[in-house]
């Protein structure tokens, strides 16, 4: 984990609320949850080492594995 | 969501450096290691399935006019089991400006800004692209309109001032060992034609829908020729060498000296490289909240533009150790991702709705 990363983002997150927030006062429901959530997925995002962690694109090289041994030949 | 408006002409200017600007730089390189003198020759192939894909969203969208492929995937196969592909597209879009991002930024960090921050130069250009997409496809479209000479002029100019330099001789022989190693050298090239899907998530806003067949058909030649012309000076200017560099146009611009005036034109390849990425990062960006608003059914697309950005910023690091391996990566597996995502889905998708009879026109 490392504390930098993680508490620029949260920066960030902060300021982003700061300023959107206000305006979406007359928004619904849904539109604010989906914009919470979202942010923090992000910041939990950011609690990672996420150069050297599992992620997406090990799930896409286990996937198209054979294709890519079709080209390398 | 507001009704807003572009020309098909202007979707034309705003796609063709969507694919062309992270497809001149390193691409060449990639093509050459498996066609060798014949990397000119792919684009060529690659641009059938650039035809491919536009077909088959071409047809996708004349019977859905007014959805983007978010909403007529949940129209052809159902809510549910439409959702999950809408995710799986999304997330698609996703990962793939996660690897612009992250090739951008590379770049710029290798040749240039060697001191700087890998993730102060993705950072900044997210929030410019953030700010862009904010203010509406409107704004894209014309700044795509208004920065198009900028992309194209240099470019013609760095060709024409490098013709010099070229040695035609390097073309030959060409099929020197039949049409495999250029097919080959075709399955690169081809994940940056499949890219043309994201129309999907444009057409809808697009005034003249009839005319859009023409502009995309020329699209497609003009990226190919483009593509052609790239490789053919890069071969022309470093012959057999062309594989081991990463950045081949870059290599070649630092070639000219004209009238000891024109010197280090790296530079220019430089602001085209900027310009492109700026563009496309925009329009994925573009495509990716407004299919997000739409997944979830949201009323303004503009707040998630904020979240979405940061997620692209840790979507451009994770996984993803080192320069070496995401090459690597690029090279064996996005085409085929790509592939499937972009041509083989919605073909399918075509396909269902053809036989269910899915039609929307309102």
């Amino acid at each position: 984990m490392k504390w930098g990363v993680f508490f620029a983002t949260a920066g960030i997150v902060l300021v982003i609320i700061l300023f959107q927030w206000p305006k979406m006062k007359q928004q619904s429901k849904k539109d604010k949850g989906a914009f919470i959530v979202l942010l923090l997925l992000a910041l939990m995002l950011s609690m990672f080492d996420l150069q050297h962690i599992k992620g997406p694109v090990t799930l896409l090289e286990y996937i198209f594995k054979p294709f890519g041994k079709l080209i390398e030949q | 969501m507001k009704n807003v408006k572009i020309s098909s002409l202007q979707l034309a200017l705003l796609m063709y450096p969507t694919i062309i600007a992270t497809a001149i730089l390193s691409v060449p390189s990639t093509t050459a290691g498996f066609a060798k003198q014949d990397l000119w020759l792919s684009p060529i192939f690659a641009s059938i399935i650039g035809f491919m894909t536009m077909y088959f969203s071409f047809k996708l969208f004349k019977r859905f006019p007014n959805h983007t492929v978010i909403q007529f995937s949940e129209l052809i196969i159902g809510k549910v089991p439409g959702k999950v592909l809408s995710l799986i597209i999304l997330l698609f879009y996703i990962q793939t400006s996660g690897f612009i991002l992250r090739d951008y930024g590379e770049f710029i960090v290798s040749s240039f800004l060697l001191e700087t921050p890998l993730i102060f130069i993705i950072s900044s250009m997210v929030l410019l692209c953030a700010v862009t997409v904010y203010a509406g496809i409107e704004v894209l479209a014309r700044m795509g309109q208004i920065l198009f000479p900028f992309f194209v002029g240099p470019f013609l100019l760095l060709i024409i001032l490098l013709s010099p330099e070229f040695e035609l001789g390097n073309i030959l022989p060409i099929f020197e060992e039949g049409i495999k190693p250029p097919m080959k050298g075709a399955i690169v090239p081809s994940g940056w034609f499949t890219e043309f899907f994201i129309i999907a998530f444009l057409l809808p806003s697009i005034t003249d829908k009839e005319r859009w067949k023409k502009h995309g058909i020329w699209t497609i030649l003009w990226i190919m020729a483009t593509l052609v012309i790239v490789n053919l000076s890069v071969l022309f200017t470093l012959g057999s060498t062309t594989a081991s560099k990463l950045y081949p146009l870059m290599q070649v611009s630092r070639y000219v000296r004209y009238a000891d005036f024109f010197e280090n034109l790296d530079a220019i390849t430089m602001s085209i490289w900027i310009l492109g990425a700026f563009i496309k990062i925009s329009v994925f960006f573009y495509a990716i909240v407004i299919g997000t608003a739409q997944l979830f059914n949201l009323s303004d697309y503009r707040p998630i533009i904020w979240p979405i950005g940061i997620l692209l910023i840790e979507f451009s690091y994770w996984a993803l150790p080192s320069m070496m391996f995401f090459t690597h990566h690029g090279n064996l597996y996005f085409p085929f991702y790509a592939v499937v995502i972009q041509t083989i889905i919605p073909a399918l998708l075509l396909l269902i709705a053809m036989i269910r009879k899915k039609e929307n026109y309102e």
